[in-house]
Formats: C-alpha cells, sequence, structure tokens
C-alpha cells in the first residue's frame, strides 16, 4: 500500500465571522488522481489554498509528505512549495512576461542550470502540453485553452512530485477541456504524480478521478472511487450528481421577514 | 446624548482603524527592508540585479525629460518671484543666492519626489494590484518566490539610487532656469549669478535635500507597493489604491519634508 502524500485533518477555516470549511478530514496516497467536486463557492479555491500554504486554517492541520505545513514559517513553506506545482483558475501567468519566460522563472529562480539548458527544458515542457512554439507570445495573446495549458507547463517546470489544478477545464468548451483532462492522465501516467483537482465539471471529475470527494457547503458528504459514488443513494449526493438543485423547503415567515428586516 | 456616544464610538472606531493601519503599513516596511538589506547579509537570496537594474531605468532614464523640464521651469518661477521682492530693495543681484539655497534645500527633493509619486508610485500599486486581481500574486508564492523580495526589493533599490540622481538633475536645471531669467530679463551678467550661486552654496545644503530625497524614496516605493498588495474588490480595487498610493506618497512626503527641515533646522 503507497503512502499517503497529503492529508488533512479536521480543517476548519473562517473568512472573518463566516465558516467556509469544517472539519474536513481527507487522505490522498501518493500517485494518486483526487478530484474534488463540488458546487460554486462551496470552498474549494480555499482548500487548495491552504494546501499551498497561503492562509493559516483556524483549526486543524495538513500534512504534506510528512510535515505538517499549518506551523511553518514562510522559509519551511517554501522548501514544502517546491515539491508542488499548481495550475491556478484563472491560470495566473505573468503578464509582463513572455509565456517562455513563465515556464522558465522556476528554473532560473531555484536552479542554477545555465541558461541553454534551461531554453531546453523549458521548450520540453511547453512540447508536453502541447504549446511547442509559443513560448515568444504574451499571455495576453493566448486563448483560455492555451493559457491553462502554458500554467501547467509552469507548475510542471519544476517536476514536482504533486500538482494541484484549481478548475482546469472551467469556461472551456468540452472539446477543449476534453483535451485538458487527457493531457491531465497523460501526465499522471508518464511521472506518477500525485494530483488534485478541483472541479465543478461532472464529466471530467468521472473521466479522470481514481477517487473523487463530495463537498458541499464546507463539508465533505462522501469520499471513494467513482462507482461508489453513483452507487450511493444519499439524496444531496444525488442531485448534485444529476445536476439538480436542491429543493429548498420554502419558509414563508422567515422569507418575509428577511424582506422587511 | 445618544449622538454623543455615537460621536464618541465612531471617533474610537476610525482611531482604532487608524492605528491597524499604521500598524500594518509599518510591518510591511520592517518586512521589506529585512528582505532588502538584511536576508542578504545573513546569506539568504538577494534581491535579482537583473530586475533592480531595469527598474532603474524605468525610474531613472525614462522619468528624467519631465523631472528635467517641470525643474527649469520651477527655477525660472522661482526667480521672477523672488526677482519681485528684491527689487524693492535694490538687490536683485542676489536672485541666484535664493534660486540655488531654495532650490537644492527644498524645491528640488520635493518636486522630483511628487513627481515620481504620481508616476512611478502609482504605476506600482496599479501593477501589483492587478497582479493580486489576477491571482499571480499567489502564483509567486506558490512557487516558493517571496513576493516581496521579488516585487519591492528590486524597486526599493533603484529608487533609493535613482531617486536622488533624478533631484541632483533638478536641481541643477532649477538653478539654470533661475539663470534663464536672470541674465535675458533681469540683466544679470552670467559669471555674476554663477558667482553667487557657487558663494550661497554650502556641502550642507546640498546634502540634506539629498537626505530628504532618501527619505521620500523609501515612502514612495513602500507607499505604492503596499496599496498594491492590499487590492481588494478586482479591477474597482486597483483604480481606488492607484488613487490611494498617490494621495498618500504626497501627505507621507510632504510631512516626512517637514520633519526633515525641522531637524536641520533646529539641530544642526
Ligand atoms: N478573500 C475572501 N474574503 C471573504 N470571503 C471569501 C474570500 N474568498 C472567498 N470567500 C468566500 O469563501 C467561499 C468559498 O470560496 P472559494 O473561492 O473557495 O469557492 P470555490 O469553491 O472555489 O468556488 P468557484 O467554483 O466559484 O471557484 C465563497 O462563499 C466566498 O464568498
Ligand atoms: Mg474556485
Amino acid at each position: 500500500m503507497s503512502k499517503a502524500m497529503i492529508s488533512i485533518k479536521n480543517l476548519t477555516t473562517y473568512y472573518g465571522e463566516k465558516r467556509i470549511l469544517s472539519s474536513v478530514n481527507l487522505e490522498i496516497t501518493e500517485g494518486e488522481r483526487m478530484v474534488i467536486l463540488g458546487a460554486s463557492g462551496c470552498g474549494k479555491t480555499t482548500m487548495l489554498r491552504h494546501l499551498m500554504g497561503l492562509v493559516k486554517p483556524r483549526d486543524g492541520s495538513i500534512f504534506v509528505d510528512g510535515t505538517d505545513i499549518c506551523g511553518l514559517s514562510e522559509d519551511g513553506l517554501d522548501q514544502v512549495r517546491l515539491k508542488m506545482g499548481v495550475l491556478f483558475q484563472s491560470a495566473a501567468l505573468f503578464n509582463s512576461m513572455t509565456v517562455g519566460d513563465n515556464v522558465a522563472m522556476p528554473l532560473r529562480e531555484h536552479t542554477s542550470l545555465n541558461e541553454k539548458v534551461i531554453q531546453i527544458m523549458t521548450r520540453m515542457k511547453l512540447e508536453q502540453v502541447g504549446l511547442a512554439g509559443f513560448e515568444n507570445l504574451r499571455p495576453g495573446e493566448l486563448s483560455g485553452g492555451m493559457k491553462k495549458r502554458a500554467g501547467l507547463a509552469r507548475a510542471m517546470a519544476m517536476d514536482p512530485r504533486i500538482l494541484l489544478f484549481d478548475e482546469p477545464s472551467a469556461g472551456l468548451d468540452p472539446i477543449v477541456a476534453d483535451g485538458i483532462d487527457n493531457l491531465i492522465l497523460k501526465i499522471s501516467k508518464a511521472f506518477k504524480t500525485t494530483m488534485v483537482v478541483v472541479t465543478h465539471d461532472l464529466k471530467s471529475a468521472f473521466k479522470i478521478a481514481d477517487r473523487i470527494t463530495l463537498l458541499y457547503k464546507g463539508e465533505i458528504l462522501i469520499s471513494g472511487s467513482p462507482e461508489e459514488l453513483k452507487k450511493n443513494p444519499d439524496a444531496r449526493i444525488r442531485n448534485f450528481l444529476d445536476g439538480r438543485a436542491a429543493e429548498e423547503e420554502i419558509d414563508t415567515t422567515a422569507y418575509l421577514e428577511r424582506l422587511l428586516s | 446624548m445618544k449622538t454623543l456616544t455615537d460621536l464618541a464610538g465612531r471617533t474610537g472606531n476610525l482611531t482604532f482603524s487608524w492605528l491597524a493601519l499604521i500598524n500594518r503599513f509599518s510591518r510591511f516596511a520592517a518586512d521589506s527592508f529585512r528582505h532588502t538589506f538584511v536576508a542578504p547579509l545573513l546569506g539568504k537570496r538577494r534581491p535579482s540585479a537583473g530586475e533592480t537594474f531595469r527598474q532603474m531605468v524605468v525610474v531613472g532614464v525614462d522619468s528624467s525629460p519631465i523631472v528635467i523640464t517641470i525643474a527649469m521651469f520651477i527655477g525660472m518661477i522661482l526667480a521672477m518671484q523672488t526677482a519681485y521682492q528684491l527689487k524693492k530693495y535694490g538687490i536683485v543681484n542676489l536672485v541666484g543666492d535664493l534660486v540655488a539655497v531654495s532650490i537644492t534645500r527644498e524645491l528640488g527633493p520635493l518636486i522630483t519626489a511628487i513627481i515620481i509619486a504620481g508616476r512611478i508610485g502609482a504605476s506600482y500599486a496599479a501593477e501589483i494590484g492587478t497582479m493580486k486581481v489576477a491571482e499571480e500574486l499567489d502564483a509567486l508564492r506558490s512557487m516558493a518566490l517571496n513576493p516581496v523580495r521579488y516585487l519591492v526589493s528590486p524597486r526599493l533599490l533603484a529608487m533609493l539610487v535613482m531617486l536622488p540622481c533624478l533631484t541632483v538633475f533638478a536641481n541643477l536645471t532649477g538653478i539654470f532656469g533661475g539663470f534663464i531669467i536672470s541674465v535675458f530679463n533681469l540683466g544679470l551678467s552670467p559669471v555674476l549669478y554663477y558667482n553667487h550661486v557657487i558663494e550661497a552654496l554650502v556641502l550642507k545644503d546640498i546634502a540634506t535635500g539629498l537626505m530628504k530625497s532618501l527619505s521620500f524614496a523609501g515612502i514612495i516605493v513602500l507607499v505604492g507597493c503596499y496599496q498594491g498588495f492590499t487590492v481588494e474588490n478586482g479591477a474597482e480595487g486597483v483604480g481606488r489604491n492607484t488613487t490611494n498610493s498617490v494621495v498618500a506618497s504626497i501627505f507621507l512626503i510632504i510631512l516626512a519634508d517637514c520633519f526633515f527641515t525641522a531637524l536641520f533646522y533646529f539641530a544642526f
């Protein structure tokens, strides 16, 4: 049995007074493709930000490759972050640099490789995501799908053992989205990278996942293989998987009070 | 009664939020100085030389035409205004002294700083704010790159070098502006103006002016970058913080100017 690469214990977070995640427990084993599925605004990005150590949780702990990152200083966190690559929801390419420089940047900053080698590695990464020959373009000149690919090339620049994806296929047409899903599968097969993919796209979730975790209003409803999810009779899970909005009971008095307050 | 307690409460809240702001800003400033000057001494990573050089070009080379032009007009204005007063006493030949001293001690550093606060400080706020909105700052941190070291340090170093340089240019062209008025309008001989300028200026005038400009440099970079880092609410926030950065830097520049002028006036 392979070991846990990421384990989240009792993670609880707030933005101000508003609770975003309540007591989330999750283990992600090495080499696994974990998909975190949930509706818009349920706290998926927040959870990823915690995995990167960008924010500290109110309560709970997060172990990445055996180290508890919640107690680490910024310098200590940087050591852990070097093991991770992140594809952000908006790709987050540096707009002031060319695509090639974006991909080369982690290598230039963190390694002492010479420029020639860095150039070759950059082209290799761009080749892997199907963007060969685009290194001299600016991020502003790329389409949405190409930005995601370039962001992925940058995330992979340091050959990380963990890749985090924030909505890799959001805002893309189904064919381009499917291309990104295939790319994720290809990278997973080739490098055995541990992957955490956050998405609200059911089709791509079922396509890439080894295991799926369903997040609902900051809590985990279920965590299991795609088959287990499909078989589960829980109404909230069924609603989400069938793409139905949960039918909320309408409390007329409360509704009137809200309007009049 | 209710309005009175209300007023007290509001004053309290306002004071508290100002104190909180000052606290956050000082910590940001301390962090910036630590990453720029202390960390490299402790053998940690130093700010990138290439990026520092690029920022020096943006601040120094690209801003010098506007600084030089404005300083020359300020020198001309100053010469005309002082001549107007000095004529009453028949001592117009002292125009050179007055222009030289007020430019080097006060107006050269101040005008340069205000131009740069508007031109460069604002662009720092907009640039970093836009990066924050586009998750680029998070991306930096996720790549184990400290945004303060990566973005603030090169700008701080560049500004600390280039603002005093620009101030020297402003001083020279300001005095030259006075020269134009003195020679072509007041009919003083060029040699007389030159001699008066050299006689009047002592090293202390120039040194105190440059000291001021160092502190202005720190204010412009720290305020601009801080406003960038604290952008919230997307593009609208970028606009608001950019404006804030100009207002806040000019306010702090004048405050620092007053402090240093008083210090040099009373203490030395
Ligand atoms: N900086 C912030 N300040 C206050 N509240 C925030 C902040 N960022 C996020 N939130 C709140 O936290 C909740 C979860 O946000 P999060 O970005 O994690 O959602 P998400 O699951 O990624 O949604 P999406 O699919 O739309 O990206 C939202 O209700 C949002 O209003
Ligand atoms: Mg999100």
